[in-house]
């Protein structure tokens, strides 16, 4: 009789463990559903501090996080222009994208500007500043923290600054890139916003394809490569041709273009528009700008030319341009528009296992 | 000199005899239901069903030569039953050629819980309550449960991290899920998940979260991406697969040096909601969310549907955490004057929830982290040294398998001690005897 009731005691957590595991291994996976924070806020402000020996200078622009997003370009382009003379009466020099409008208003809230561009000629467009501090202009973390208060953000440690910062070298002097973003609308309550995926980091873009291209035209000849999947060709004695992968998005992958057009000294043109010298191509198999770009005879070095083509594939722009005298550019256009039929893209997926690469 | 009745000796492992005497017995030898319970309870069972374990692992590793490992262990050693195709057996031939058919066998649940029900059984029929038997025996059935849980809940993840950057989730290779997501919110992406089990050719997927029903044409385990030729027509309506078409692949093997991963891929047709009103048919391909990738969020395939555009991804499964993990440096220190890997280390800093406050360690071959439940190895590193990757384990059974050693250890220190004075006990009154 005990073993008996031993046996009854003993099979029922059997059973139940059993049942119970069965239960489980046999259940159906269930459709599931969640949301993710978007990584991305309202605003966005940029700015680069360019120190020298007497005083610091400031770069900043901030607005729509979307208006911004494109113009990051610009931003860039003007920043890596900027070189510091040396001279009392002109400390700068900078490249500025076409589009920019200088801004007379250089006195704002008792700070002196030296000088203010808006984005575009709109009177509420946002503006670029350039603003001088004398000495260091303080240290990179007061900065950020004053940047980040700015955008709603609560202030970090000095352990934390390399997530939020990036260095540059611009003709030889070492620029201190900030890139915040931030909820502006609310700025003494805002809780301090995710930055997840949005730290900048140095170094080279991660690919996701590779041109490749047929057999070179006639009197072309390859010079170099580099690990950035950039391309460059000799096409010809002087004319240079580059394939260059840009991560941008799609609209501004118009922009470059433009900027194609501002190293020429030409107008910008209107996103997206078609004709003065643009037109699209069907290249790889994809619809794509083709640009055709000459710079006004007045110039005093000649008249130079680009010939390229924008092929937006995802988050990234490929360009294949080419760039050189006019005549000389025109001389090998039609080579070039060969080159192009020939050229495709190539996903790379050999490394993509996650596994080191020892 | 007094009479001295001597007990014969006992099996270690229980007075069986005590059941051979008791008088219950003969009236219980005719119930066929003893019977079957002194089947179950037999050593016999127990003999038999380790046999059946060596042969499914020898089945298993078999397998593993031509299968994926993570397949095989799922198709092997976690289910209830498992079909062995003769076609294993081709590895001992010289000359491989395919062999149809196959036999059922019994999967690794079914040995493991038969196993349980033997060990359950036995103690109940056959073994004196012993403490060192108990708890000898209560640690193989924490071990058996400990590999439950681990087939159940244990999961094996990546987090890729460039430096500067940070994220918030990690993924695990071995399954794919088809994410719908709808970024018409300006603060949150709405996102409906289906598994990869769900994910059968020829399947209609309907949730009355997901904005259109989901037809899987095709799912490919293993595939690769080709671009068109010209002329050549894509079967998918929209998205990138209008460029490329997806081949299937066999599965990255278990066996052999390329420990490579799996990139699925499917071609779903999507209809309006309740109706067969086709919306077009897409090629979504793990190709397109491949991990390594810095953005890949981006990568979806688009579908405008009522207004809003929604993204489709067949992507690793991902965990999303409470925690962001910032990678503030890596490190790959080689040995001297050669290329040969002598250390890696990740300088992480944890932030939890969206406080700034956080926690810094350093990570490296050996030294794992220990976090939130999960562990991080350090397991590989981004090309140009400009990112880590690391394995975030969470096993929520690791534990188990200490508690289950700990307790046969003790069991034997208990058990053996006790036959032993058991045993001179009966030598000492054999030889006051004699």
């Amino acid at each position: 009789m005990i073993e008996m009731l031993r046996g009854k005691c003993s099979s029922v957590p059997l059973i139940a463990v059993l049942l119970g595991m069965a239960l489980v291994a046999c259940q159906r996976e269930e459709i599931e559903h969640y949301t993710v924070d978007k990584t991305d806020a309202p605003y966005r402000l940029l700015a680069a501090m360019i120190p020298e020996a007497t005083q610091t200078w400031f770069v900043r622009v901030e607005g729509p996080r979307e208006l911004i997003d494109r113009r990051k370009v610009e931003f860039d382009y003007f920043v890596n222009s900027i070189r510091l003379t040396g001279d009392v009466e002109n400390p700068l020099e900078w490249k500025k994208p076409g589009n920019w409008v200088e801004s007379k208003n250089l006195k704002v809230e008792d700070v002196s500007r030296y000088a203010a561009f808006r984005l575009n000629s709109q009177p509420d467009a946002p503006e670029v500043v350039i603003t001088p501090l004398r000495g260091s202009g303080g240290a990179v973390l007061p900065n950020l923290n004053r940047y980040r208060v700015r955008m709603g953000l609560g202030q970090i440690q000095e352990a934390q600054l390399p997530r939020h910062i990036e260095k540059r070298k611009v003709d030889g002097v070492e620029v201190t890139l900030f890139d915040v973003r931030g909820n502006r609308s609310d700025a003494k309550t805002a809780a301090p916003l995710r930055t997840v995926g949005r730290g900048s980091r140095p170094g080279l873009p991660e690919l996701v394809m590779k041109v490749v291209h047929g057999p070179l035209p006639e009197g072309w000849h390859k010079v170099g490569e580099s690990r950035d999947g950039r391309q460059y060709f000799q096409a010809g004695d002087d004319v240079r041709l580059t394939i260059r992968p840009v991560q941008i998005d799609a609209v501004a992958a118009y922009e470059l273009l433009n900027g194609w057009r501002f190293d020429l000294g030409l107008k910008k043109l209107e996103l997206g528009a078609t004709g003065n010298g643009v037109e699209m191509r069907v290249v790889a198999g994809r619809d794509v700008w083709y640009a055709n770009f000459q710079s006004p005879a007045a110039k005093a070095r000649g008249r130079r030319a680009i010939v390229g083509t924008v092929i937006p594939i995802r988050q990234w722009a490929w360009t294949i341009s080419m760039r050189g005298p006019a005549d000389a550019v025109e001389r090998e256009r039609a080579r070039f528009d060969q080159f192009i039929s020939t050229v495709d893209f190539e996903t790379l997926v050999d490394d993509e296992n996650g596994k080191s690469d020892d | 000199m007094s009479d001295v009745t001597l007990a014969p000796p006992r099996d270690p492992f229980g007075p069986a005899q005590k059941f051979e005497d008791a008088k219950p017995r003969k009236s219980r030898k005719n119930n066929p239901l003893w019977m079957i319970a002194q089947g179950i309870a037999s050593l016999r069972l127990t003999v038999a069903l380790l046999f059946l374990s060596i042969l499914l692992v020898f089945f298993g590793t078999l397998a593993q030569v031509d299968g994926g490992i993570w397949h095989i262990v799922s198709d092997y050693f976690r289910s209830f039953v498992v079909w062995i195709p003769f076609d294993i057996f081709t590895v001992f031939a010289s000359e491989k050629s395919p062999l149809p058919g196959g036999f059922p066998f019994p999967g690794g649940w079914t040995i493991g819980a038969l196993l349980l029900t033997n060990l359950f059984a036995a103690h109940a029929m056959r073994f004196r309550l012993r403490v060192g038997i108990l708890l000898i025996h209560s640690g193989l059935v924490v071990l058996l449960l400990s590999e439950f849980v681990t087939g159940m809940y244990a999961v094996e993840m990546n987090m890729d991290i460039y430096e500067g950057d940070s994220t918030n989730f990690a993924y695990d290779t071995r399954e794919v899920e088809l994410a719908v997501i709808d970024p018409s919110d300006p603060d949150q992406n709405r996102v409906v998940v289906i598994p990869q089990s769900r994910l059968v050719s020829g399947e209609k997927i309907t949730h009355e979260l997901l904005p259109f029903d989901i037809t899987v044409d095709e799912f490919y385990f293993n595939s690769a991406i080709v671009r068109l030729k010209h002329g050549e027509r894509s079967r998918a309506t929209f998205g990138d697969g209008r460029f490329y078409r997806a081949e299937p692949k066999q599965i990255v093997p278990g066996a052999g040096a390329s420990q490579g991963v799996d990139f699925p891929s499917a071609y779903v047709s999507l209809t309006k909601k309740g109706s067969d009103t086709p919306l077009g048919t897409c090629l979504v391909s793990a190709f397109f969310d491949v991990p390594a990738r810095k953005h890949w969020e981006v990568i979806g395939q688009p579908k405008s549907v009522g207004g809003t555009e929604y993204q489709l991804h067949l992507r690793f499964k991902r965990y999303y955490k409470p925690y962001e993990v910032y990678l503030v440096d890596f490190t790959h220190d080689v040995y001297k004057n050669t290329t040969i890997p002598k250390d890696f280390k990740s300088h992480v800093q944890i932030f939890e929830g969206s406080s700034d406050d956080f926690r810094e360690e350093k990570i490296w071959m050996n030294n794992p982290l220990r976090y939130s439940g999960e562990t991080f190895f350090q397991s590989a590193f981004k090309p140009g040294n400009t990112g880590t990757v690391l394995q975030v384990v969470r096993n929520p059974g690791w534990l188990m398998p200490y508690i289950s050693c700990a307790m046969v250890s003790l069991g034997f220190l208990v058990h053996f001690p006790q036959v032993l004075f058991r045993f001179l006990r009966r030598q000492m009154a054999a030889t006051r005897v004699s």
